[in-house]
């Protein structure tokens, strides 16, 4: 039985972070994610978690692997200019392993941008953002249903894999009132995966040393007895720096296949109507929805179009992506910026299909008639 | 079934908050509803608007592209958003407009305040169902504040005109998202004013038929 | 070089601060004659007086010479970014209030690129130990002119001498809400000691000052030796209370020491945001 509840998209992902086992969040006013901090601030105190304004967005990044490190659930929240803020620490979290969810709520860029308009322009930044070689997960719902569902899933991820994740978001989601059913959501349906802890005795932890699985299980700072070092340098077992070079190739190597070896586990899409697709889209988050009416509207005039909607953004479904393009005679990526993702795609189809672009960055969505007019274009065009 | 409605009005009349119980209620119905509004820099200056997009199924595109209905509490903001204006599929029509400006379906719902809004639109192209929302407002519940609720209040009486007699959303609907979305001392003036909105819905819908 | 040829028990029985050392990361990578090590042997033994276990007390830093103490602190340590620490330290100790936690710091760390997590830190009065080796230059990259270089001096980025101002830091700690704010220097060994001691007992934000050679790159740039620069400290520095009975004019250029500014009244941070939570919360964590 649906249990169908309004929600407000950044608040739905307040929420979601508390069931998934957040309790501690450090934030900083920005537009337009201030709606998570603030709920944070009602819910999370009531729970016995943590909620802290910093002076700043690096602070709030700072603060949130200070929690993390403490042991618990950490996330912070921020929107482009804070993303860029944010870079320098999530680099440090990435390095020194600190589980921790850091979502941004997309508006137009560069700079101080549109502030309260929409953009999805920090697809590559989610990745590359920081200096040096990185590799996490990147999530971005398209629905505020999802916005819960993919909150809980970076929790979850974060803990297990040990790594910061990023949650995407965008203005019109995050600012969108949308009905949830909520009956997945009860208490105790939800999976939660938590950190694992050490397995051996004080005397033998080393806090950096990978378990089978790549990821090492290092215990909360104050866990009596598990005493370590965590450091930005690059560092050995003990967590302590070193300059050697085969250690430090196997640790950057190890943070990166241990989020890239799990690539198909990681992946999330939905695919609408693609069996007898001739063009397809690849969208995500608000322009997905847009895509999805205009694959509606394109079959009503009898274009076989269909919808892969990316959820798991990186490690971007490379194999799904080559697939796709053989299947297809085009594709069309859609998306709020002057050209990202498409990159992406043009790079996993392999030259398999012609891939088209529609760019847009001035704050303004793009509507499904839009994306139609794209479609029969390409259709005209012989292909 | 997609369904879409608009709420507009000068800014302070409620109109985002309108959108907001519409969308609640829609929800308490065991409806899918989507509510989106523009913020900040990128609203118009003195008029504001709520949309709600209503459906029996999970929502695809969520902001507005027709509208079914639009709700209108003020002479600058129809003047502003629906006299007269191109329509977003029209080719005239900027993208800075395009989030404001959209087609309003034939046959659609034209909620309109009659003392406030001299409405021009054609009442062969579209129901439009008139009634004296602020005043309502004023004069029945003292407080002209809640001419929001009130309109709300029509608009669930005149939906009976597209839905065979039968209204797209339960009065009781209404009312529980009146509970949910408003702050406590005011409940039970916000749900007064919709049952007085329901009054006055049902005697202009005499009027139209 | 290395750990010393004696048994840990026997070591830790004649020097019990020894106990906090990670003596297999050892040596240090600091210079000759450089006062963090000071600084730091001063930190254990407060602790060690104190009564602290290795298990009670979180360590965190950011980048520079004075940051890589932490490396070699046999607790919950935590070397961040450049100028950072006192933000994941808010972080850390705010989630696990438990731990002592304490702050090793510089001064263009602190103070130049970190400058505004300091004083946000001090003004919350959030219960950290702050330590800052003060040596008037960044010694790590190589010798540019920090916050607090006197004016006058060489740095490799003032090759004409240095034209500008410093921060007073005590003043600016005093000013952005600290509640314990001393000076010491790596001179004063014990004393040093007692100032670290009494500002980890102090509940609430302690900043302990750390006047600090830089020998090897400061004194090289400035032409003194090691031996000028400890004997500088002990000549240009003098307790407080002699300090304030200097008249005006004999004050100048001559730095006071000890505990300079002493607050118990106001609330630290973390107690009151967790009883406001065991208020709200019923208690539940």
């Amino acid at each position: 039985m649906a249990k169908l509840e309004l929600k407000y998209g950044n608040h739905a992902c307040a929420e979601a972070a508390v069931l998934a086992g957040c309790r501690f969040y450090a934030g900083y006013p920005i537009t337009p994610s201030s709606e998570i901090a603030e709920k944070m601030a009602e819910l999370l105190p009531k729970k016995g978690g943590v909620f802290i304004q910093m002076e700043d967005e690096i602070a709030a990044m700072g603060a949130t692997v200070g929690g993390s490190f403490a042991g618990l659930k950490a996330m912070t929240a921020t929107s482009g200019p804070g993303f860029s803020l944010k870079q320098e620490n999530l680099g440090y979290a990435f390095m020194v392993e600190a589980p921790c969810v850091v979502v941004n709520v997309q508006r137009g860029g560069p700079s101080t941008g549109l502030p309260t308009q929409v953009g999805q322009q920090e697809i590559m930044q989610s990745l590359w953002g920081t200096h040096g070689d990185k590799m996490i997960p990147v999530f971005y719902p398209g629905n505020v249903q999802e916005i819960m569902e993919e909150t809980i899933r970076a929790f979850n991820w974060a803990e297990r894999l040990r790594t910061p994740v990023v949650l995407l978001l965008d203005e019109v989601l995050g600012h969108m009132r949308e009905t949830v059913d909520m009956e997945q959501f009860e208490e105790g349906k939800v999976e939660i995966w938590d950190r694992k802890m050490p397995k051996v005795p004080p005397e033998e932890y080393l806090p950096y040393k990978p378990e089978e699985d790549g990821v090492p299980a290092i215990a909360p700072y104050g866990t009596p007895g598990y005493r370590g070092h965590a450091t930005g340098l690059h560092h050995d077992y003990t967590g302590f720096p070193t300059t050697d070079p085969e250690m430090c190739q196997e640790l950057i190597e190890r943070l990166i296949n241990k989020v890239k070896s799990r690539q198909k586990e990681l992946e999330r899409n939905e695919a609408y109507k693609l069996d007898d697709a001739e063009v397809a889209i690849v969208a995500f988050g608000t322009t997905a929805r847009a895509a999805k009416t205009a694959v509606d509207l394109a079959r009503e005039k009898g274009i076989k179009a269909g919808l892969l909607r990316v959820i798991t953004i990186w490690p971007s479904p490379e194999e799904t992506l080559y697939e796709l393009a053989k299947s297809v005679k085009a594709i069309l990526v859609p998306e709020l910026n002057m050209g990202q993702y498409v990159l992406e795609v043009e790079r996993c189809a392999k030259g398999e299909a012609p891939v088209y672009r529609l760019n847009r960055a001035n704050g303004k969505i793009i509507y499904p008639h839009e994306i139609l007019a794209k479609i029969e274009e390409i259709v005209k065009g012989g292909k | 079934m997609r369904y879409e409605v608009r709420v507009i009005g000068s800014a302070g009349q409620g109109s985002i908050l309108a959108a907001v119980v519409l969308a609640t209620a829609a929800a308490e119905e065991g409806l899918w509803a989507t509510q989106t509004a523009t913020y900040g820099a990128a609203m118009r200056s003195g008029v504001s608007m709520g949309d709600v997009v209503i459906s029996d199924r999970q929502i695809d595109f969520p902001k507005t592209t027709e509208l079914d209905a639009v709700v209108i509490q003020s002479q600058e903001a129809y003047d502003d958003m629906v006299k007269g204006k191109p329509v977003r599929l029209d080719p005239e029509c900027s993208e800075a407009d395009a989030d404001v400006l959209v087609n309003v379906k034939p046959g659609a719902l034209v909620i309109v305040d009659e003392d406030l809004v001299k409405c021009d639109l054609d009442c062969n192209m579209y129901r439009i169902v008139s009634a004296p929302i602020a005043r309502t407002a004023a004069e029945v519940l003292g407080r002209r504040q809640v001419m929001n609720i009130v309109a709300l209040g029509v608009f669930q009486v005149a939906t009976k005109l597209q839905f065979d007699g039968k209204p797209l959303i339960s009065e009781d609907s209404f009312l529980r998202a009146i509970e949910k979305s408003v702050p406590s001392r005011f409940i039970d003036l916000n749900k007064n004013a919709f049952k007085e909105g329901v009054k006055i819905g049902e005697q202009a819908l005499q009027r139209v038929k | 070089m290395g750990a010393p040829n004696l048994p840990m028990e026997k070591i830790v029985e004649k020097k019990p601060y020894f106990k906090y050392l990670r003596l297999n990361k050892m040596p240090t990578i600091w210079c000759p004659g450089c006062g963090i090590g000071q600084a730091f042997r001063a930190t254990c033994m407060a602790l060690d007086e104190l009564g602290i276990s290795n298990d009670q007390v979180a360590m965190v830093s950011g980048i520079g010479c004075s940051s890589r103490t932490p490396g070699y602190f046999d607790g919950f340590t935590l070397h961040t970014t450049h100028g950072r620490a006192p933000a994941f330290a808010t972080g850390l100790k705010l989630a696990r209030p438990e731990l002592t936690t304490i702050l090793f710091t510089g001064d263009g760390d602190a103070l130049a690129i970190g400058g505004n997590h300091f004083i946000h830190a001090a003004r919350r009065n959030i219960d950290l130990t702050v330590i800052l080796i003060n040596n008037w230059i960044y010694g790590m990259t190589g010798g540019q002119v920090s916050p607090t270089t006197p004016e006058g001096a060489y740095a490799t980025t003032t090759p004409y001498g240095n034209y500008e101002p410093q921060f007073d830091i005590a003043k600016l700690a005093i000013a952005a809400g600290a509640t314990y704010v001393a000076r010491g220097t790596a001179y004063h060994a014990m004393e040093l000691k007692k100032l670290i001691k009494d500002g980890i007992k102090h509940k609430g934000f302690s900043l302990i000052e750390v006047l600090s050679p830089c020998t090897i790159v400061y004194g090289r740039k400035n032409r003194m030796s090691f031996e000028e620069m400890y004997f500088w400290f002990k000549e240009n520095t003098l307790p407080v209370k002699a300090w304030e009975k200097l008249p005006e004019e004999k004050r100048a250029g001559k730095i006071p020491r000890g505990l300079l500014y002493h607050d118990d009244s106001r609330p630290e941070y973390t107690e009151v945001y967790w009883s406001k939570v065991k208020a709200l919360s019923g208690g539940e964590k």
